[in-house]
């Protein structure tokens, strides 16, 4: 077995779901969408999750990013049971919804403008301290221009998204995922809407990021290798009531590159993650 | 605007125009059946006198009951799209203010606020209030749920979230709402006039008609026309620096190649 991380067990989970259930009460019934979810992301560690349609994927993220509120169970982030996690986390749906009347430099620096005008701490401090507030968006936005580059949007900062294309798109949604300066990050299907090659290359930039900014993240996907690829652990959820079926390790080497999928113990993994999922 | 835009209207009104004159001259039809375009622009001239004061009249009537409207309209909106109760009494309401009968109302306008402006501007208001409370709900409602799910998710207050999609996301509809009010506010005007006999250009015209000064009822129709065409391009180049973002170049170039303009 290759070693991918060099963690401690015993250390607090970047996010720990503990025993998460949720059932929605709508006109057609209940429907119990989640059933006693566990599991844990460590730092710096890729979990990627993996299930049919309807294994309540969405209502996981929905659940972690405080949106909606389990009817048991706990998100622990860092240890910490918030009472509002809103915000907590940094959340990049499959839709890059960038707000189409903001420039790409507006766009990626929308967190840092809610943190700081929405947070209890700007609001305790007041108006008196409106300089400093102006500094703090000032050095966001410059952030976010050294970041360009990085991001492939460099001269886009002033464009409007509607001109950018969807790899391009996808990019500066990314962007501002990491300009919340969260550092466990969400990521919902971000790649299902590209087409494959841009998609593969996406991947490979992803994972090169990921050395860069060690940032924690948590990656659904409905593309079985897509989560080999990425994933330091795979996390299969059953079919409806979602449940954790099985979480299994990831045991290729990092860094990883796409040639490696023509590897046999690649393939393994693919097959057995498969299975898990019912397709033979 | 450019070329492309202007010259095929442009040839088309000049043609109207040169056939008008042409059916004129030969079918001979007297000036108080159908003038020719030369014999209204000079009973335009020898009117100026009264002319001017009656567009400045029907241009406060109109501009006055535009702001009520737009005020109105917006703060209505507004209550209707944070308060479902007050959606619910509203709604049926407005949809009611506009199928009253302004032609029995203006009248009654008259005998209630007296020969002003007063009762052209509310004229006016019962005109256009519908459309630009309509389109603002509408561009509120129009919203699309996953930029609240994802403004939410990033710890936005609800008033952030407002401020920050919901209403730069009305805007455009807004625009449509307020380019249909300014079409519809320059003729309401001139029918409150008419019907109220209180003045501006629906008194001059109503006065042209009755001494069969045909000349002169084509002046006031082509002015009103003139202020109603000068008000859609003032808001049209408001919406043009308000929403860059919605007339991008691209947006247009992607037009053009799907044969859409």
């Amino acid at each position: 077995m290759t070693a991918t991380t060099t963690r401690d067990p015993e250390a607090t989970p970047r996010l720990a779901v503990d025993r998460v259930s949720m059932t929605f009460h709508g006109e057609a019934g209940a429907v119990e969408a989640l059933a006693d979810v566990s599991f844990d992301v460590h730092r710096e560690e890729i979990v990627t999750v993996i299930g049919p349609s309807g294994s309540g994927k969405s209502t996981l993220f929905n659940v972690i990013t405080g949106l909606i509120e389990p009817q048991a169970g706990a998100i622990r982030i860092d240890g910490r049971e918030l009472a509002d996690r809103t915000g907590a986390v940094a959340y990049m749906p499959q839709r890059d919804l960038l707000l189409p009347w903001r420039t790409v430099l507006d766009n990626v620096v929308l967190p840092l403008e809610i943190q700081g005008a929405g947070g209890t701490r700007a609001r305790a401090r007041g108006r008196a301290k409106a300089p400093a507030r102006e500094r703090a968006r000032e050095q966001a936005r410059e952030r976010a221009r050294e970041l360009m580059p990085r991001f492939g949007l460099e001269g886009f900062e002033n464009h409007y998204p509607a001109v950018l294309s969807g790899g391009m798109r996808q990019r500066a949604a990314f962007l501002r995922t990491v300009m919340s300066g969260r550092e466990t990050l969400l990521l919902d299907e971000p790649f299902g809407a590209l087409d494959a090659l841009t998609r593969r290359r996406l991947q490979d930039w992803l994972l090169e990021l990921q050395r860069e900014l060690e940032r924690t993240i948590l990656f659904i996907t409905h593309d079985v290798e897509e989560a080999v690829y990425l994933g330091d652990r795979v996390v299969v959820l059953s079919p409806r009531p979602g449940r954790v079926q099985t979480t299994m390790p990831v045991d290729l080497p990092r860094p990883r590159h796409q040639q490696m999928i023509g590897d046999p113990a690649f393939g393994r993994h693919v097959a057995t993650l498969l299975e898990e999922l019912g397709v033979r | 605007m450019n070329a492309r835009t202007v010259v095929p209207p442009a040839a088309v009104i000049v043609g109207a125009v040169v056939a008008w004159h042409v059916v004129v001259i030969a079918s001979g039809l007297p000036p108080f059946i159908l003038p020719s375009p030369v014999g209204v622009v000079r009973s335009g001239v020898e009117t100026w006198n009264v002319l001017g004061p009656a567009i400045v009249t029907t241009l406060s009537e109109t501009l006055l009951g535009l702001a009520i409207s737009v005020t109105l309209g917006v703060a209505f909106a507004g209550a209707m799209d944070l308060v479902p109760l007050v959606r619910r009494a509203l709604y049926p309401l407005l949809v009611a203010s506009q199928t009253v009968q302004i032609l029995a109302i203006a009248p009654l306008l008259v005998i209630w606020f007296g020969f002003g402006l007063t009762p052209n501007i509310i004229v006016v208001v019962l005109f256009t209030f519908f459309p630009m409370t309509v389109a603002t709900v509408d561009g509120l409602t129009s919203t699309d749920p996953d930029y609240i799910r994802l403004l939410r998710s990033m710890g936005a207050s609800r008033a952030r979230i407002w401020r920050t999609v919901r209403l730069p996301a009305a805007l455009p509809s807004f625009f449509s709402g307020l380019r249909l009010s300014v079409t519809y506010s320059v003729v309401a005007a001139t029918v409150g006039e008419w019907v109220g006999g209180s003045g501006g250009l629906g008194l001059y015209m109503l006065r042209s008609k009755n001494a069969l000064e045909t000349d002169q009822v084509f002046v006031a129709m082509v002015i009103t026309t003139l202020l109603s065409i000068g008000l859609f391009l003032c808001v049209f180049l408001c919406e043009r620096l308000a929403l860059p973002w919605y007339y991008t170049a691209q947006r247009r170039e992607q037009w053009d190649e799907q044969g859409i303009y």
